[in-house]
């Protein structure tokens, strides 16, 4: 199967809604007031903080309130707390700053970030684990989660359905993959990469036209 | 929003060859006069890993107004070849959007020199 089709690609998993049974974003927001605008959005690798933060972060524009994200990288070192102090400096009072990988910070520069913040509006982070913020939620995943997205992914391509099905079962991949959706879904993609079924359909693009959001500046 | 934006290409070719030139028009119908029209030529990838992107050529039509129609032609560039393997995938489009706003429509092509997409296959073991 070509990359471009198959359903598990990245660009289709990103585009995935938070989704979790026992809350809703806006509900979280409705808890992140209630603490003062603060709060921390905790779970393992995989577990769907990102995106979450993401759609809080579109709420929160949505109401007119300007957003300052910041991402930081495992292997982002000085340059990435160097940025974040900068942000942190310039950012408007009215303005909320959101923090993707809080504790990828040391001690001392989380302690530092939380003390020139709290004259913002609001702050928002990522952890791993709980940290200076209250907990607005924490990240959980499933095999039934699992499977719904799933779903989700291959309900526009039948085919794939079958090279989907040739991987083991979703509540073993759930656990060897540690509860991380990701990495969970890169199974299934290369389930569906490496089934020669897949590989005999047409290679040459349809150019069809689509409409949408634009590509090039995503 | 009820935007219309349609690529035309010239004789429905989306096929070709890297340096050739890719010619056709573009209409639009827009609820609201837009403040200018911007047509992209750019490649993106799809697959495994994140994606990336470059935008290799663009057209601008300032205050086109809320119906018209243009024509355009681009040289294509050299390169990247559209390409797909298991891992990844290299896409041409030629996109045209309606500034400033979300409103856009894209028209997939192929540049490579078999005038084929060029197709990875895994190397025997």
């Amino acid at each position: 199967m070509r990359a471009r089709d198959n359903p598990f690609r990245s660009t289709r998993i990103d585009g995935l809604a938070f989704r979790d049974p026992t809350t809703t974003p806006d509900r979280l927001l409705v808890r992140w007031q209630q603490a003062g605008r603060r709060g921390a959005l905790i779970g393992p690798h995989g577990t769907g903080k990102t995106t979450l933060l993401a759609e809080l972060v579109q709420r929160i524009e949505a109401g007119g309130r300007p957003v300052i994200g910041v991402r930081l990288r495992a292997d982002g070192g000085r340059s990435d707390r160097a940025a974040i102090g900068c942000e942190a400096i310039r950012c408007r009072r009215d303005a909320v700053l959101c923090v993707d990988g809080f504790d990828l910070l040391p001690g001392y520069a989380r302690r530092v970030l939380a003390w020139t913040t709290r004259r913002l509006h609001g702050v928002i982070v990522t952890a791993h684990a709980p940290c200076l913020y209250p907990t607005l939620h924490e990240t959980r995943t499933s095999p039934e989660l699992l499977a719904e997205l799933a779903t989700e992914l291959l309900s526009h391509d039948p085919d794939a359905v079958a090279g989907a099905h040739r991987c083991p079962d979703l509540t073993r991949l759930h656990a060897d993959c540690g509860g991380n959706l990701r990495d969970a879904l890169f199974g299934l993609y290369r389930a569906c990469a490496s089934d020669r079924r897949l590989e005999e359909r047409p290679q040459v693009a349809d150019p069809g036209s689509s409409s949408g959001p634009p590509r090039s500046t995503q | 929003m009820n935007d219309e934006l349609r690529i035309d290409l010239a004789g429905g070719d989306a096929i070709h060859r890297p340096r050739s030139r890719i010619s056709g028009e573009l209409a639009w119908r827009l609820d609201r006069p837009a403040e200018a029209l911007e047509l992209r030529l750019f490649w993106y990838t799809e697959g495994r890993g994140d994606r990336d992107a470059g935008i290799a050529r663009s057209l601008r039509v300032e205050s086109p107004g809320a119906i018209g129609a243009q024509p355009f032609e681009f040289e294509l560039p050299s390169g990247p070849y559209s390409f797909s393997g298991r891992l990844i995938s290299l896409v041409w489009a030629l996109e045209l959007i309606a500034l400033p706003g979300e409103s856009a429509v894209r028209r997939e092509i192929v540049v490579a020199p078999e005038r084929r997409e060029v197709v990875l296959h895994r190397t025997p073991a």
